[in-house]
Parts: C-alpha cells; sequence; structure tokens
C-alpha cells in the first residue's frame, strides 16, 4: 500500500477519503486500501488505466457504493462538495436556466446570488441564448458545460470530476480551467480524474494512480517518478507505462 | 464468411430471442394455464356458437361498413423492417451489396408479417362476411388480395416519408397519404357487395402500386441512420407495450424549448427548495403531454361516472374519485424525485413533503372543483 507523502500538519483538508474498501456486492471488493487528500487551493488528479477503479473510487466519496467500509470527510467553510460526472445527467422537462434554479434551491443560495452568478456563468460559457432550452436538444460538449456551471455555481469546497475534457472544445476547456484556477485561489479544492496524462501533468499539483482498485503510487510529479524508478525528466506517460 | 442470408437469419434468431423473451416475462405458465388458455377455449367457442348459431344482432352488424375500418387501422400500424443495426456502422456499411441483401430479405420479411396481421383477422371474419352479407369466395379473396397489397404499400410509402423528409414536409405528405389510402381502401371495400368490378380493377391498381413502390424502395438510397433508428423501434415494440404503464418512457423528442413557461419564469415567488420543487413539477407536469393526456381522460371520466351517478351516491364517487387522483400525483411524484438529476440533490424530508403538498393543491385544484360543481349541481337537482 503507497500512502501519500504531504505533510498532514501544515495543510486543511476540504477532502480526506480514507477507503479500507468497497464493492458492488458484499463479499467482492472492487477496490482497497485507498487514501486520498485534497488540500485547500489544490489540484489532485486521479489517474489509471481503464477498469483501474478510478469511477468506483470517486463513487465511494459520494457515498454512491452499496458496500462501502472506509471515512469520508468534507471540510472547507461550507462543507460543500460538486461533482461533475463523465456521463452528463439532466432531466427533460426543465430547461437549462431551470436546471440551475433547482441546483441554486437545494443549497439554499439566495435569488439575488443566484442569478448574477448564473447569468456569469452563462455568459462564460457561452449558453446564454439557450438559456431557456431544453438541454435534450444540446450537444454532448454543451451538455457537459451544463454540469460544470452547476458545480461553479454552487461554490463548493472541493470540486470532483470525472473525465472533464471528454467532449469540451478548447475553449470550453480552457475556461473551465480559469474558472477552476479562480476557485483554487479562493480555497476550493479539487479531484480530477482524466486519461489526458500531458494535460494532468502540467495542471495537478499532486497524483494518485490506481491499478487493480489499489493506489500503486501518489504524490507530486518526482514522487511518482520515485516510485516508478525512473530518471528526472520522464514524463507521467513514462510512469503511468512502468507502474500499471 | 458472412452471406446477406447468414446474417439475416443470425438477426431474425435474434429478433425472435428478444420478442420470446419480452412476453415471456409476463405470460408465465400461471398466465398461460389460468387466464390465456381458458380464454383461448372459452373465446373459441364462443366465436364458434356465434358462427354455426349466430345471434340476431350479429345479422344486422354493419360488417362491410365496419370491417374495412377495422383493417386499415391495422394497416396503419405496420412497418418495414429491414435487420441493420447500430453496430453495423463499423464494418457492414462498407458493403453496400450485403447491407442491400439484408435490406430485401427484410422486405420479404416484412410482407410475410403482413400476410399473417392481415389475413388472421380476415380469416376470422370471414364466416360472418360470407353468412351475413353474401360475398362469395371470389369477393372475398379479392378484399384480402387488395388488403394485403395496400398494407405492404402503405408500410413503404411511410417507410420512405420517414426516412427522406423532414418536419412540414413530413407531415403533409404523411397526412396527404392518410387521406388518400383511407379514400382509396375504404370505398372499394365497402362498396364490395354491388359494385364487385370495382374492387377487381382496385386489385389490379394496387398489384401496380406494390410494384412501384417495392422497386422505389429497392432503388432508393439507403439512409442508414434512419433504418437503425427504426429497426431499434421495431426490436423494442414488445418491450414497450409490455412495460407502457409500468416506466415512463423518455421521449426522443429533441424539442428545443417548451412550449409552457417558455421563458422559465417562476411561479412562486419564493425560491425556498420546497416552492422549487413544487414548482418544477408543475412545469413538468404541464409540460409532459402523457400526463396531460391522463388528467384529462380522468377528469372526463370521472365527470361522466359523477354525472351518472344516482343522489347522494355522486357525493361517495366524487370521494373515491378524488382518493384516485390523489394517489396518482402521488405516484407521479415519487417517479419524478427518484430522477437522476433531482435525486442528485440532497433535499430535506419537510421540502419534499411540502413541495409535494403545494405541487399536489395546484394541480388537483381544477379538477375536484370540476367534480364538486357536478356534484352539488346534482344534489341541488335532487333536492329541487
Amino acid at each position: 500500500m503507497t500512502n501519500e507523502n504531504t505533510d498532514n500538519s501544515q495543510i486543511e483538508y476540504v477532502l480526506q477519503a480514507d477507503i479500507s474498501k468497497a464493492g458492488y456486492e458484499e463479499n467482492k471488493t472492487a477496490i482497497s486500501n485507498i487514501q486520498i487528500n485534497v488540500g485547500q487551493g489544490e489540484l489532485v488528479g486521479l489517474i489509471g488505466p481503464n477498469g483501474a477503479g478510478k469511477s468506483t473510487t470517486i463513487k465511494s466519496i459520494l457515498g454512491l457504493m452499496p458496500h462501502m467500509q472506509g471515512q469520508i470527510t468534507i471540510g472547507g467553510s461550507n462543507k460543500r462538495w460538486a461533482y461533475v460526472p463523465e456521463q452528463p445527467i439532466y432531466y427533460e422537462y426543465f430547461t437549462l436556466w431551470e436546471h440551475l434554479q433547482l441546483a441554486a434551491s437545494a443549497y439554499e443560495i439566495t435569488e439575488e446570488q443566484f442569478i448574477p452568478r448564473a447569468e456569469q456563468l452563462l455568459e462564460r460559457f457561452r449558453l446564454t441564448k439557450e438559456r431557456d432550452h431544453y438541454p435534450t436538444s444540446f450537444s454532448k460538449g454543451m451538455q457537459q458545460k451544463l454540469m460544470l456551471i452547476i458545480a461553479f455555481l454552487l461554490e463548493p469546497d472541493v470540486y470532483i470530476v470525472d473525465e472533464p475534457f471528454v467532449g469540451l472544445d478548447p475553449r470550453a476547456t480552457q475556461d473551465f480551467l480559469a474558472l477552476l484556477d479562480a476557485a483554487r485561489c479562493s480555497g476550493a479544492g479539487v479531484l480530477m480524474s482524466t486519461h489526458v496524462l500531458d494535460t494532468a501533468e502540467r495542471l495537478c499539483d499532486r497524483f494518485i494512480l490506481v491499478n487493480s482498485g489499489t493506489v500503486v503510487a501518489s504524490g507530486t510529479i518526482s514522487d511518482i517518478r520515485e516510485q516508478a524508478a525512473l530518471y528526472d525528466r520522464a514524463t507521467l506517460f513514462d510512469c503511468f507505462q512502468a507502474l500499471t | 464468411m458472412y452471406t446477406s442470408n447468414r446474417l439475416f437469419w443470425i438477426r431474425l434468431k435474434h429478433n425472435a430471442a428478444i420478442k420470446r423473451k419480452a412476453w415471456g416475462s409476463v405470460l408465465d405458465w400461471s398466465v398461460l394455464l389460468y387466464i390465456a388458455l381458458p380464454a383461448v377455449v372459452i373465446l373459441g367457442s364462443i366465436y364458434r356458437e356465434a358462427w354455426q348459431e349466430t345471434p340476431l344482432w350479429m345479422t344486422s352488424f354493419p360488417w362491410l361498413q365496419l370491417y374495412p375500418i377495422a383493417m386499415l387501422m391495422l394497416m396503419f400500424a405496420g412497418n418495414v423492417r429491414t435487420f441493420i443495426h447500430e453496430a453495423d456502422r463499423l464494418f457492414l456499411i462498407q458493403r453496400p451489396a450485403l447491407l442491400q441483401g439484408l435490406r430485401l430479405r427484410g422486405l420479404l420479411y416484412t410482407v410475410f408479417i403482413n400476410i399473417a396481421i392481415t389475413g388472421i383477422p380476415f380469416l376470422l371474419i370471414c364466416p360472418f362476411l360470407k353468412k351475413v352479407e353474401g360475398l362469395s369466395i371470389l369477393q372475398l379473396s379479392l378484399a384480402y388480395l387488395f388488403t394485403l397489397f395496400l398494407s405492404i404499400v402503405l408500410a413503404l410509402v411511410d417507410h420512405l416519408l420517414d426516412g427522406n423528409l423532414r418536419r412540414w414536409r413530413k407531415w403533409m405528405a404523411k397526412t396527404i397519404t392518410i387521406i388518400a389510402f383511407t379514400g382509396g381502401y375504404l370505398y372499394p371495400m365497402m362498396t364490395i357487395a354491388h359494385e364487385a368490378k370495382l374492387l377487381a380493377y382496385s386489385v389490379f391498381g394496387a398489384a401496380l402500386l406494390l410494384t412501384a413502390a417495392v422497386i422505389i424502395y429497392l432503388r432508393a438510397k439507403l439512409k442508414f441512420e434512419y433504418e437503425v433508428q427504426n429497426e431499434n423501434d421495431a426490436m423494442m415494440q414488445s418491450t414497450r407495450l409490455l412495460m407502457s404503464q409500468v416506466i415512463e418512457s423518455k421521449s426522443k423528442r429533441r424539442k428545443i424549448r417548451p412550449y409552457i413557461f417558455r421563458r422559465s419564469q417562476r411561479i412562486f415567488a419564493s425560491n425556498k427548495p420546497a416552492e422549487t420543487l413544487a414548482e418544477l413539477r408543475m412545469k413538468t407536469f404541464a409540460r409532459d403531454f402523457s400526463s396531460i393526456r391522463l388528467w384529462v381522460s380522468l377528469a372526463s371520466i370521472g365527470t361522466y361516472a359523477i354525472s351518472l351517478s344516482p343522489g347522494t351516491a355522486a357525493l361517495v364517487v366524487t370521494a373515491a374519485l378524488s382518493y384516485v387522483a390523489n394517489s396518482w400525483l402521488k405516484l407521479q411524484w415519487q417517479q419524478w424525485l427518484a430522477d437522476e438529476f433531482i435525486a442528485s440533490f440532497k433535499w430535506q424530508e419537510s421540502d419534499m413533503r411540502r413541495g409535494f403538498k403545494l405541487s399536489r393543491l395546484w394541480l388537483i385544484l381544477p379538477i375536484i372543483a370540476l367534480w364538486s360543481a357536478v356534484t352539488v349541481y346534482k344534489l341541488i337537482l335532487m333536492l329541487l
């Protein structure tokens, strides 16, 4: 088992997950011994090959796994998380604006706070014209933008983002990253599951590499290189190849 | 090496297996033994009795006017099968000859299905047409051939229109088709008794039409996406039919914006969770045509039932109907709340309760007001 090489005493964590084991059936463990800590303003990349257990880890953090042993703690001022799924979810008979209204109301965001914030986000993601349209008529990328807008609208302490770059055009990716940076500057943490290793290497502060349902390496890129026994200039992709 | 023939038979077996599974889920041995078998025996003996000793009402039944309408309804429900699957976009799309072979065999299957769909009810009605209306075997054969030919033509024309036209053009073309087929089919069929020659000419015309439709269909460019969609719909037809009362089907419409509350305007001033939930539930109800249709049916049937109930019994009927309406709204609310998007937020129990009460009040109010008005009117009449 590999633990994260971070000095716990200096960082205030917005997410602390200590998953002993989790699975879809009681006696069938899908993931085990996974520790994830995300500090304020930190971007942690959850990486691993297909079927490694990334989605199961995220589901365990969100409390969606039927069988899970472990402890999940959300920190920060509001103790609030926002999840951006890989596959957009929306309701057939709500307009884009009504999706935002429902999300805002669930988190008791007042109308005075909601309207300017929502309008600003729509503007940012170039969806103002589609404000009163059904998301069923949107492309996958536009539906993904809706998921991102909901997440940013809630101003959570931790963002849990599953494959955010899938379906987004370059401008939307840029906007997403800029907003994520702004959120991090105001103290939010991000746990991001992705396959886009070069972008992850550029953006993430730390990485958690999972394989076969458990953590095989974690820490900064230097830590990962060390654990993979690779040379100084090895990329995350090289480490990924060596460790999985 | 796959040939069109082999591929067709594999897919036909797959199609049969899906349908068998769907029907098997509701027709287990107990249903077959206690419901289906007795029903076949009872209905069979009633039919035999009606055939041998035709009751008086059956002899005065306007068979010639009504059975073509029933057959026409069946004809409109027909479709064309191609057995083209979604996965064919990977490889088979590069083999047009194989796809064309599948299309040809799909057409033969469509013909076979049409023979059965039009033939079985026709055979059942035949004895009465012969006995009551006095039609000859030749007239009956012509009537059947005419029905069969036109049912295949109609299916092909409908398929071509769906695959090639969009929006108002499609709507216009389909409306014209329905009108033309209704007139062109019903007139010769209804006048068969005294204008047998007209039907003979009509059969000849239908045969020419069928030949032309088959040639056009087989020569038309294959609309792959449409064929896949059509085939998926046909494969799931049995499942949809059996599950239609159990699950709320997700619409395939890609409507851009709603007809009601087009600007996402608020209904309640407050944006607290309970009010927002109630408001969005009401909007969903108003925008979902199937809910409105069911609500209008309940209102109409309920009003009719109350109007038929004598005196104070109307009060009991109103109370019972209100209970039914309330239970239905509650069930709808629970299903709505369980939707993935709505359930992805944490709602307080008290907000959900208040949201339900609020939406129920505004949704049930018009229907209860209508029933109460009819009941009060009946009571006033009784007192006077």
